[in-house]
């Protein structure tokens, strides 16, 4: 099973306005509540464009990503930090290559559905 | 077209936005454009390709061993680490991370050496961390141009500002203000 | 004592050997008597039998009654009397009931010896010892003789003195084990007694010895002599002081030792204490074996016997050379510290047993601008006069005061061991209100009793003051640093629930078609972008007034940023016609952080766009002055009136024409105020009157370089 596009994030209500704004584009959208939910998303294999938030209880955003690393489970996916924070702090060292945009919230729906479009045709690139 | 001029680019998270947009602005110019861009194996193809397809040079990851040409665009491959030889043939290491990162701007820059003929360009954009700084800081040193992203546009200012911190960064500008700034150099 | 013993038990032993002797001479008299009864009992029973005595056909015969072999008589006389009988013809026994060893009687036997010469012989009765077949009787013989006189026979009694004396024997047996053992018994007694005694001795010796060695040990000199004055005993450490020996000393008096004067003088003390009795102590000079005069004190007193008689008199004497010395030293060391305590820093004084102030140092002086001279000697709590304006108690005073501190009087006093310490505020000369701390302690003599106390005060005012606002500036400070984690908390926070708002209704809005519900949509959104620029600006300006970091100033080119920034604000400018002029030199450069000041232009910038004439222009300019760099973002627009130009630095401060404006949050000036106040600049407005445009100016620290 190959989705496109998950968010990860601990605000239902944020979960909701992304996930209409993927239904108005039409593009495929998994939900995750948490940084363990994601990872159980990935292990059943999605695949695509992760929308990470960063501040989680739980495992926060980066926690998460050194996890998906750690487990191998990076390859055929991108990942768009979603924050509220300004600029991110010294947690995020190490993890440069695997963060490929960093959207500040609040932000409007042609700016997400923009930053979607372009990373799942990114991402949708065949192998050479 | 071989040409003495190198244009060595430095960027991490929001780069391939923001390259995108630089390169918009560029048309061919007499420079081989080298990007340092913090990426993995995984996704460092499909980058080039997807800026190959809306730039107005080609675009491909840099092979070990290559020779630049003007008017191309090279992407450090992930995975490695980049030198140039000579400011003109590419060098591929394995090696630790270098600033938490890999490929490491600042091994890219600090393997240019102080041309005879041409011109050598640095610009940071983009990125978390301080990868890049001291590339940069010695770019100025052997004589080149520097270059940062300005607060405004950058994605995150990190990389940017750890540069201009160094002062030794010649032009702050936006993309649009760096694409025109090229042209103005090498033009 | 041995001897004693030795000669009771001799006497013991002779007296006991008289006495049986004396009872065995008894027994012997009385066996004596008995035979001679027996032997007239023997003559009695031959009697009726006739008195002629004759030998006839080789027997003998008394009468017609023929005694040899006459067994019967003599068994007769031994049943009436017990005593053996015998009639003897000539020598031989012919009627006996003396036994033979095998039981028969001896008849036939032979008598012999001294009893037979007598008998016999001499014709004299026997009485004696004899010996009869190998054993001893007292026998008693009397001679037979026929009618011419010629002696025929004899007739015998006797007793075997085996027999006779075994009572005798048994008794003397008795005595002597009885007077063995007492013997014995007196001997073992005078040996354990002896021995006792030996070892009491030895005791005692020991523990005389043991005295000796203590007193050696201890290393004052002691002495003592009888009431004659004579040296009974003394220590190892009298004999070296005095510098003679044992053998010199002991038994003589100190006539025999020292000079006369001296002697005199020791005697005398002696004479003194032995008809008073009791205990002597005198200090006085002694010169010793070296030749140095050396003070010493004397302590004597009588002992007395067992009997309860003047024994003696026993001294000790104490070298106290260094006690006076040492005396000296500490009324040295007293002068010296009255001194120090006279320039001591803190004031202080001292007061004597009554309460009299006996010191009062330069400090004091001066905190209580009275002079020594007008206090010392003074009581009634004089001291708390300056402080008080009246004698009351003070700290000092509580010194003597029971353990139970008297709270209710004197709050905020404690105790530390015997010291005292307390602050009050006092009206120091009646007029100025000062916070004094002081510390109060007992002085002691050597005894251990209190002669006085001492007092010493502190003026705390300053400090109190300093405290008080410190205290008043961190409850400001943490205060503010609570609004502040506040705010960012509540920017943070406000961002969350933005986000779908802000994502969402475009979606709706492009949803919807009837034009009543675009407009409320419209109006939702503008609400909700006022909501976030609202969030952004104050996060902003919390963040640039926090006081968490000191912001980094670094060369910065001003020219280039004020570009940036006016490169931003295009759309602005161009929506209203405006042209916006940058006129700072490319080359300038302050000490800056770009950040701030970008956002510093980007506000005035947008303030000027805002409020400029339509079609018309915006000046930056930056001029060098008075040492600084002063910047300038000049618009010619609607101006402000007089009042406003402090007031639009206020916060949330809008000039009534911007106040329905929704782009505008009214935080831009105070950002602006906050990011020149981190560049350690001023900002002020200045304008000459309604329409007549605005001039934002603000100052700046050049770079050394240019």
């Amino acid at each position: 099973m190959s989705n496109k596009v998950m968010i990860v994030d601990d605000n239902e209500f944020i979960r909701a306005a992304v996930e209409f704004i993927c239904q108005s584009e039409g593009l495929d959208l998994v939900s995750a509540a948490s940084g363990e939910e994601c990872l159980r998303h990935l292990e059943s294999g999605f695949r695509g464009v992760i929308l990470m938030d960063v501040m989680m209880p739980g495992r926060d955003g980066w926690e998460t990503i050194r996890e998906i690393v750690a487990r191998d489970l990076y390859p055929g996916n991108l990942i768009l930090m979603l924050t509220g924070m300004g600029e991110p702090d010294s947690r995020m060292d190490g993890l440069q290559e695997y963060v490929t945009d960093y959207l500040t919230k609040p932000f409007g729906p042609d700016l997400l559905t923009d930053a979607l479009q372009y990373y799942l045709s990114l991402l949708s690139v065949e192998t050479p | 077209m071989s040409s003495k001029n190198v244009v060595m680019i430095g960027v991490s998270t929001g780069g391939p936005s923001t390259l995108k947009e630089l390169f918009n602005e560029i048309p061919p110019l007499n420079a081989a454009f080298v990007i340092v861009l913090h990426i993995t194996p995984e996704m460092d193809y499909r980058i080039a390709q997807g800026l190959d397809a809306s730039a107005s040079m080609p675009v491909a990851l840099a092979r070990d061993g290559e020779f630049l040409k003007a008017g191309n665009v090279y992407l450090a491959p992930g995975g490695f680490h980049l030198k140039l030889d000579g400011n003109h043939r590419v060098s591929l290491c394995e090696g630790a991370r270098v600033n938490y990162v890999q490929p490491s701007v600042d091994v890219a820059m600090l393997s240019l050496t102080r041309p005879i003929v041409g011109a050598v360009i640095g610009v940071i954009l983009t990125g978390m961390g301080k990868d890049g700084a001291e590339g940069l800081r010695h770019v100025k040193r052997i004589g080149g141009t520097t270059l940062a992203q300005d607060q405004k546009s950058s994605v995150i200012y990190g990389m940017p500002k750890a540069a201009l911190e160094t002062g030794a960064v010649d032009f702050v500008l936006p993309p649009r203000g760096i694409a025109a700034k090229l042209i103005e150099l090498l033009g | 004592m041995i001897i004693t013993t030795v000669v009771v038990a001799l006497l013991m032993a002779l007296a006991s050997e008289l006495v049986l002797r004396q009872v065995r001479q008894e027994e012997f008299q009385e066996a004596r008597v008995t035979q001679q009864h027996a032997l007239n009992l023997f003559w009695e029973l031959l009697k009726p039998k006739g008195n002629d005595f004759r030998i006839r056909s080789g027997k003998l015969w008394v009468g017609a009654y023929q005694l040899t072999g006459a067994n019967e008589l003599p068994d007769k006389v031994r049943d009436i009397t017990g005593c053996n009988a015998t009639i003897f013809q000539g020598d031989t026994r012919v009627a006996t009931n003396v036994l033979l060893p095998n039981g028969r009687r001896a008849l036939g036997t032979k008598l012999t010896g001294p009893a037979y010469d007598s008998t016999f012989r001499s014709g004299v009765p026997f009485r004696g010892e004899t010996l009869i077949l190998g054993s001893s009787y007292f026998t008693a013989y009397d001679p037979i003789r026929d009618s011419s006189g010629k002696i025929i026979g004899a007739l015998f009694v006797g007793n075997k003195q085996s027999d006779y004396l075994a009572g005798y024997h048994r008794t003397s047996v008795s005595i002597r084990a009885i007077s063995g053992t007492l013997t014995g018994i007196l001997i073992l007694g005078t040996f354990l007694l002896l021995s006792e005694r030996k070892r009491s001795e030895d005791e005692v010796q020991r523990q005389l010895q043991f005295l000796q060695v203590i007193i050696d040990a201890i290393p004052t000199p002691i002495f003592y002599k009888n009431d004659l004055g004579k040296f009974l005993g003394f220590n190892r450490s009298y004999e070296s002081m005095r510098g003679l020996s044992r053998e010199q000393m002991l038994g003589k008096t100190v006539h025999d030792l020292w000079h006369k004067d001296q002697a005199d003088h020791y005697r005398q003390k002696d004479q003194e204490l032995l008809e008073k009795s009791g205990v002597q102590s005198y200090e006085t000079s002694v010169r010793y074996p070296d030749g140095t005069h050396r003070d010493t004190i004397i302590n004597k007193a009588v002992f007395r016997n067992q009997d309860g008689a003047i024994g003696g008199v026993v001294g000790v004497i104490f070298d106290i050379t260094e006690r006076k010395a040492a005396e000296e030293e500490a009324r040295d060391a007293f002068r010296r510290i009255a001194d120090i305590l006279e320039f001591l820093p803190d004031p202080t004084f001292v007061v004597d047993r009554e309460g009299r102030v006996i010191a009062w140092n330069r400090a004091i002086e001066i905190m209580t601008e009275v002079p020594k001279e007008e206090i010392l000697g003074k009581g009634d709590y004089a001291y708390a006069v300056p402080f008080y304006g009246d004698s009351r108690s003070f700290l000092i005073d509580l010194l003597d005061e029971d353990l139970e501190l008297p709270t209710s009087s004197y709050p905020g006093v404690t105790r530390n061991g015997r010291t005292l310490c307390a602050e009050k505020k006092v009206l120091l000369h009646g007029r100025e209100e000062r916070y004094l701390w002081s510390v109060a302690a007992p002085l002691y003599d050597r005894q251990g009793n209190q002669v006085g106390g001492i007092q010493t005060l502190r003026d705390m005012t300053e400090l109190r003051r300093a405290e008080q606002e410190r205290g008043a500036l961190e409850a400001q400070l943490h205060n503010s640093s609570m609004m502040e984690s506040l705010m960012v908390q509540l920017g943070h926070d406000l961002k969350t629930p933005l986000t779908p708002l802000f994502a969402m209704l475009p979606l709706i809005r492009r949803k919807v078609a009837d034009q009543g519900l675009e407009r409320m949509l419209d109006i939702c959104q503008s609400c909700v972008s006022q909501i976030q620029g609202l969030t952004d600006k104050a996060l902003d300006l919390v963040r640039l007034s926090s006081k968490a970091e000191a912001t980094k100033l670094a060369p910065v080119q001003l020219s280039s940023i004020a570009q940036q920034s006016v490169n931003s604000c295009e759309a602005l400018f161009s929506k209203r016609g405006i042209s916006c002029f940058n006129e700072i030199a490319p080359a300038l450069t302050v000490q800056g952080a770009e950040g701030q000041l970008l956002l510093l232009f980007d506000n005035l910038l947008s303030n000027a766009a805002r409020f400029a004439a339509q079609n018309g222009v915006v000046r930056i300019a930056a001029v060098p002055k008075d040492g600084a760099i002063q910047v300038s973002v000049q618009d010619d627009g609607i101006g402000l009136e007089a009042g406003h130009k402090k007031l639009i630095f206020a916060e949330f401060f809008k000039a009534d024409a911007a106040r329905h404006d929704p782009g505008t949050q009214g935080l831009g000036l105070a950002i602006s105020k906050s990011i020149a106040l981190n560049h350690q600049g001023s900002i002020w407005a200045e304008s000459p009157g309604k329409n007549l445009g605005t001039t934002i100016f603000f100052t700046l620290l050049a770079t050394e370089a240019t």
